[in-house]
């Protein structure tokens, strides 16, 4: 394994695991995790602005709360956005319908008035 | 069963399946992965919990107005260079809005009594100061000490001590907020 998936997998680790970033705000990281962080915060400025910026949090439970309303809040935009296009694409699709209807119709008027003058 | 396969493929797999299929889902998988690092980059550029939410979610909408119109390789990357630059950009914006007047004299008499009571209760504070430290662990005591009582800078601890400049900042915070409960208990008292 190089040293760009070694970091790769410590990324994962540390996106997917919300607990470690509890644990730093409250300073129970064990020295291993300390050393991880370091490597992370060196190699790249998104971990290292995140450590900064969590550990002026003055409450560790805080953050636990504040990601859950921020995954209700995009839950709720996902669901409105997505509703919305639904709509359009329903709206759309009416008056496509309608359009094809009023074209044959119209057509088979025309075909008709001409076969009858003939 | 499709939510939780978009939840086990990689950002680029993600990326090109919202291309593919103009699926929003794709940019709130995306989205809900990288909430800490917006939350924890917002959190340092504004210094305050709420606007860093705020920010959040304005961020969140920008980017789900923005992912359909531009061809994205690296979503982390750019991620953060929106985050950054909208954060900046509400420093500008609050630097604008809030400068106070310096020949305001009700306003400076106000303070000017705060400061006087302030005086007072910092007094009270150096008095009580060894007993709260010796209620910190260790760690916090010595960062503590070399950074407020002896003035030292992070780097400085950190050579000192063998702390990273993360865990020198952490024992910092945590053994200010831990005097700070203790000094609370003691006016309970």
């Amino acid at each position: 394994m190089n040293n760009v998936d070694a970091i790769q997998q410590l990324q994962q680790k540390w996106m997917n695991d919300a607990t470690l970033f509890n644990k730093m705000i409250a300073g129970n990281l064990s020295e291993s995790e300390w050393k991880e962080l370091d490597i992370l915060c060196a190699e790249d400025p998104f971990f290292k602005d995140t450590a900064e910026g969590l550990l002026q949090i003055n409450n560790p439970e805080a953050l636990t709360l504040h990601l859950y309303q921020l995954q209700k809040h995009l839950k709720q935009t996902i669901s409105k956005q997505t509703s919305k296009r639904k709509k359009l694409y329903t709206f759309n699709l009416t008056w496509l319908i309608t359009a094809i209807i009023l074209l044959l119709l119209v057509s088979f008027a025309v075909c008709f008035i001409l076969f009858k003058n003939h | 069963m499709y939510k939780n396969y978009l939840h086990t493929i990689d950002d680029k797999a993600l990326l090109q399946q919202f291309y593919a299929t103009q699926n929003i889902e794709c940019i709130g998988v995306l989205l809900e992965r990288y909430a800490t690092l917006l939350f924890g980059t917002c959190m340092k550029y504004l210094k305050n919990d709420d606007w860093a939410k705020e920010a959040v979610q304005a961020i969140y909408v920008k980017v789900l107005q923005d992912v359909p119109k531009y061809q994205i390789d690296y979503f982390k990357s750019w991620l953060y260079m929106v985050a950054k630059n909208y954060c900046l950009q509400c420093l500008q914006q609050k630097k604008q809005v809030s400068p106070l007047p310096e020949s305001d004299n009700s306003l400076n008499m106000v303070y000017e009594q705060c400061d006087v009571e302030l005086l007072e209760q910092q007094d009270k504070y150096h008095q009580q100061l060894p007993l709260a430290l010796n209620s910190l662990n260790s760690s916090q005591q010595v960062c503590i000490q070399l950074f407020f009582l002896q003035k030292m800078s992070y780097q400085d601890i950190c050579i000192q001590t063998g702390y990273t400049l993360l865990q020198v900042k952490s024992y910092i915070q945590n053994g200010k907020r831990n005097l700070k409960i203790w000094f609370d208990k003691q006016v309970k008292k």
